[in-house]
């Protein structure tokens, strides 16, 4: 709420403290004839609530962004929900895929990683820190560019501009979701470890049921809830990635619509994709807790 | 004297205690270097325009390759050090000062505004940065200095959940309570004892997050935000990013040029964490910074908490 | 008789390697015949423990045995691998841990643990193993089982959960229960009533039972045969009719005198054992019980007494007592 309320703020300052007149700048960038030119200019001031005393300005433009009317695209002269609409679901299934490569990457590498070193095998444990600690702090859109460039130029295995198809997903989605997924892998190994000094364990041992099933039904259900809380911080660094992963993958998504208008100064294109993203961290974070509480049995009492 | 130099020793020693430790600081110096001596030695090399010689592959003689002007993409690199170092030394001073401030104003009024001002901090820490620094750069006219102030702005509220951590945990101490008893003044307090204390935190936090600001710096130069290249380049306006964005747009003729600025960025951001680590284990063994799930930490850009 | 249930002779449980290697259980022999309670008792550090978990295979990480025999229901385990003892062991050998707080896992149901074993080593549906826990819960007297069955551990007491670890012992049920003190992290008045349920099983469904605690008193009231373990070793082995009576080892007859009687004189005193027991890495020539006795002589430090057969039993002391006390 606050961080939704805080973005439209700013994006209403950005507009009126951008030197020059925000509507002529607004549609520079729009050709079309001196007729077209004034209606566009009109819409973008009445859009922008720019024809009202500065407070009833703030007001009408926060009262549109509840009511998600963000009136029309300076650049594109279309409504911004139409914009909205043509790239979200880019963006959405990025950021999916990338969620789904941190968790499918992250529980059984940390699982295993964990099972192996539990008191033993010193040199993989180092092996491990040191590789997920190095990439784990490589930036998506370094680790997107090393990707296009071994997978899809050197190797040729995947397309080099978007062909349509879920193989224009997996480059992307394992530039944003790779990182994190190793830093959460990290966490789950630790966690692991904890799990398996746990008397409970002993427990288990004691039943002579097969690893699989221990690893399945015992430690599994005691990592999840750790690795979903971290998993919900790394939602958010996520969507900033997707953000810069975007251009460099040439997907038409918000993330990439967000920087070109604010490059052209598109202010009712910034202003809802901004909020969108800004919710949709709100969101997930709710979500996390929701998930929280269904995963843990503690939690679920207290509620 | 004697004692004061074996501790020095033994701090050495620790710092190089671990290869993460040693990779720090070799990689560090290195860059530190780099940035000096770079500029001097291929500043021409990074700005002499060859238009029969675009976009040629690597060879001897331009080890990654040309640029679509025909210069020479590694001397871009290597000349790139310089800014992309300045830029980031920047915006970690103004989120070093600001979060500082505002950290210790919010310990030294205490009470519900700590309390508020300490969620409001939280709720920063938790959203994407990059989200935050491009809407600052949509208000501030485009450029480097509108890059440098708003990963500034946006890293600051990481400073200040350090100082108000640190002055956390200093309040409860015996000898703070006893200052109290003294009679001294909240601020006395906040400026002799937290402002002491969370020197080492700060000292680590400075360095991790120096990689950081290198990162998401890089990224939003990479973007375009860097502003327009001018006709007569100079190299003072070559930073890693702008380098990325050109191999970028060539990936296509020239795709081997993106490993240079890539591995650089990369090998940057992991070194200041290396480094900080390292320099944190040193000044106080028991302090780590870089936990993950405990402390907040910031996300930037490029990269991930 | 018939076959034992667990036979192990010259157990030696020792930790790390080479010259840091330190052994803390050393010749322990034990046999287990079919439905009788035997109990191990001792100080802690006393190694009593380490010998039950090396008996159930259970051994912490770093922890090494080495048994001259070590049969469970005429299988020799030590010839048959780590993972392929599941069949064997598995539902036949049950164990409860001292603290029901940590051994129960927080995040699954109390039935979907208990199920565990039966529906591995049984092969029953889901449905039939949540029957069968709901059944064993009842035995063990937890109220309302058809709904607790589906509650996490959090939700029951300790009491409660000591019961469902007893439950789940019951499940299929075993030839032989280990139970490792029990009732150590218990209230005093669910102590008895999990003593008890202890018994009953025994009782009723002719399982063995090793029950291992520092408390002699708890385990005369149970047990048929009392093994009294110091530093490593069994001091002495003797029927719990007879502990009272006719206990010959110095270390026994302080153990019982240590008991506060209420039927007891007021003005005799508590008897204390005069410092602490012996750290297992130093070695102690002789007897090691023999830097606490009150009966030491100079034949007690220079040699080590072997376990010799006594009136009740087999006692290793160089001095044992006679009716004197």
């Amino acid at each position: 709420m606050i961080v939704c309320f805080v973005l439209v703020t700013l994006v209403f300052m950005a507009v009126r403290l951008v030197p020059g007149d925000p509507e002529r700048n607004a549609i520079g960038g729009f050709d079309g004839t001196e007729q077209q030119k004034e209606e566009a200019l009109a819409r973008a001031r009445q859009d922008l609530h720019l024809d009202r005393a500065l407070p009833i300005q703030y007001l009408e433009t926060l009262r549109s962004a509840v009511t998600f009317d963000f009136g029309t695209s300076f650049q594109t002269q279309q409504p911004v929900t139409t914009v909205i609409g043509d790239r979200i679901g880019s963006t959405l299934r990025l950021a999916l895929a990338g969620t789904l490569v941190i968790f499918v990457v992250a529980l059984p590498l940390g699982m295993i990683v964990g099972a192996l070193t539990n008191g033993r095998r010193r040199a993989l444990d180092v092996g491990f820190s040191g590789i997920t600690g190095f990439l784990g702090s490589v930036p998506p859109y370094v680790l997107g560019v090393v990707l296009v460039y071994l997978f899809a130029y050197t190797f040729d295995w995947f397309p080099r501009t978007p062909a349509g198809g879920w193989t224009d997903e997996v480059l992307p989605a394992l530039a944003v979701g790779l990182g994190p997924a190793l830093l959460l892998a990290r966490v789950v190994r630790v966690e692991t470890l904890g799990v398996l000094g746990q008397d409970y364990m002993r427990t288990a041992r004691s039943k002579w049921l097969s690893p699989v099933r221990v690893y399945l039904r015992d430690v599994l259900p005691n990592v999840v809830a750790p690795a979903i809380t971290i998993g919900g911080v790394l939602f958010s660094s996520l969507i900033g990635g997707a953000v810069v992963v975007e251009s460099i993958f040439n997907r038409n998504g918000l993330g990439r619509s967000l920087i070109e208008a604010i490059q052209l100064g598109d202010y009712p294109l910034v202003q809802a994709i901004a909020l969108i993203l800004g919710v949709t961290v709100v969101v997930v974070n709710t979500l996390v807790d929701i998930a929280l509480a269904a995963v843990d049995p503690r939690t679920m009492v207290r509620t | 004297m004697s004692r004061a130099f074996g501790r020095r020793k033994r701090w050495l020693a620790t710092l190089l205690g671990t290869p993460t430790g040693v990779a720090g600081v070799v990689l560090l110096s290195a860059l530190v270097i780099l940035a000096i001596i770079g500029p001097p030695i291929w500043g021409d090399a990074a700005v002499k325009s060859d238009f029969l010689r675009t976009l040629r592959p690597p060879s001897p003689a331009h080890p990654l390759g040309t640029n679509g002007s025909g210069q020479d993409n590694l001397a871009r690199v290597l000349v790139g050090t310089r800014l992309s170092l300045l830029m980031a030394a920047g915006a970690v001073a103004i989120s070093a000062s600001i979060g500082l401030l505002s950290g210790a104003l919010l310990v030294t009024v205490g009470g519900r505004t700590q309390r508020i001002g300490a969620t409001v901090i939280d709720t920063w820490l938790g959203f994407p940065s990059i989200l935050l620094s491009v809407l600052i750069i949509a208000v501030l006219e485009k450029g480097r200095g509108a890059i440098v102030i708003a990963i500034g702005l946006s890293i600051a509220p990481f400073f200040a959940r350090i100082t108000l951590t640190s002055a956390a945990s200093v309040v409860g101490l015996d000898y703070v309570a006893a200052g109290r008893l003294l009679g001294l003044s909240r601020r006395r307090i906040a400026s002799r004892y937290v402002l002491g204390t969370i020197v080492d935190s700060l000292v680590v936090a400075v360095f991790s997050m120096f990689g950081q600001s290198l990162i998401a710096i890089s990224a939003l130069t990479y973007l375009g935000f860097g502003g327009a290249r001018s006709g007569i380049e100079s190299w003072t306006s070559i930073d890693w990013g702008s380098v990325l964005n050109d191999s970028v747009r060539n990936f296509r003729d020239q795709p081997a040029s993106v490993l240079g600025p890539a591995i650089a960025i990369a090998l940057a951001g992991v070194a200041f964490g290396w480094f900080g680590d390292a320099l944190g284990r040193s000044l106080n063994p028991r302090l780590t910074v870089r936990s993950i799930g405990g402390t907040p930490r910031l996300t930037t850009p490029g990269e991930t908490a | 008789m018939s076959e034992p249930v667990l036979e192990l002779s010259n157990l030696s449980v020792s930790f790390g390697r080479g010259d840091r290697r330190t052994t803390v259980v050393n010749d322990v022999s034990l046999c287990i015949e079919p439905g009788e309670i035997v109990g191990i008792v001792g100080e802690s550090g006393s190694g009593k423990t380490l010998t039950a978990m090396a008996a159930a295979d259970l051994l912490p990480t770093g922890a090494e045995m080495h048994a001259d025999r070590w049969m469970f229901e005429g299988h020799d385990l030590s010839r048959i691998t780590r993972g392929n003892r599941g069949p064997v062991l598995g539902g036949r050998l049950a164990v409860v841990f001292q603290d029901p707080m940590s051994s129960l896992n927080p995040a699954r149901t109390v039935g979907a643990q208990m199920s565990d074993v039966v529906r591995v080593h049984h092969g029953q549906s889901r449905q039939a193993a949540r029957a069968t826990a709901v059944d064993r819960l009842r035995e063990v007297r937890v109220t309302a089982p058809e709904r607790r069955v589906d509650e996490y551990p959090h939700e029951f007491s300790g009491g409660m959960r000591q019961r469902a670890m007893i439950a789940m012992g019951l499940m299929t049920p075993p030839a032989l229960l280990i139970a490792d003190e029990p009732t150590t992290a218990l209230d005093v008045t669910v102590q008895a009533d999990v003593m008890s349920l202890i018994a009953e099983l025994n009782r009723e469904h002719g399982t063995a039972v090793i029950l291992v605690s520092h408390n002699i008193a708890l385990i005369a009231e149970v047990a048929t045969r009392v093994l009294v373990m110091y530093a490593g070793r069994i001091v002495e082995e003797i029927d719990a009719g007879s502990l009272a009576t006719s206990s010959r080892h110095r270390y026994t007859r302080a153990l019982i005198g240590s008991v506060p009687r209420l039927d007891a004189a007021k003005d005799q005193p508590l008897v204390t054992i005069v410092g602490a027991p012996p750290d297992p890495s130093t070695i102690i020539g002789g007897c090691s019980f023999s830097p606490r006795c009150t009966h030491v002589s100079e034949e007690c430090r220079s040699s080590r007494p072997a376990l010799v057969e006594s009136d009740a039993g087999l006692v290793a002391c160089v001095h044992p007592a006679g009716d004197d006390l």
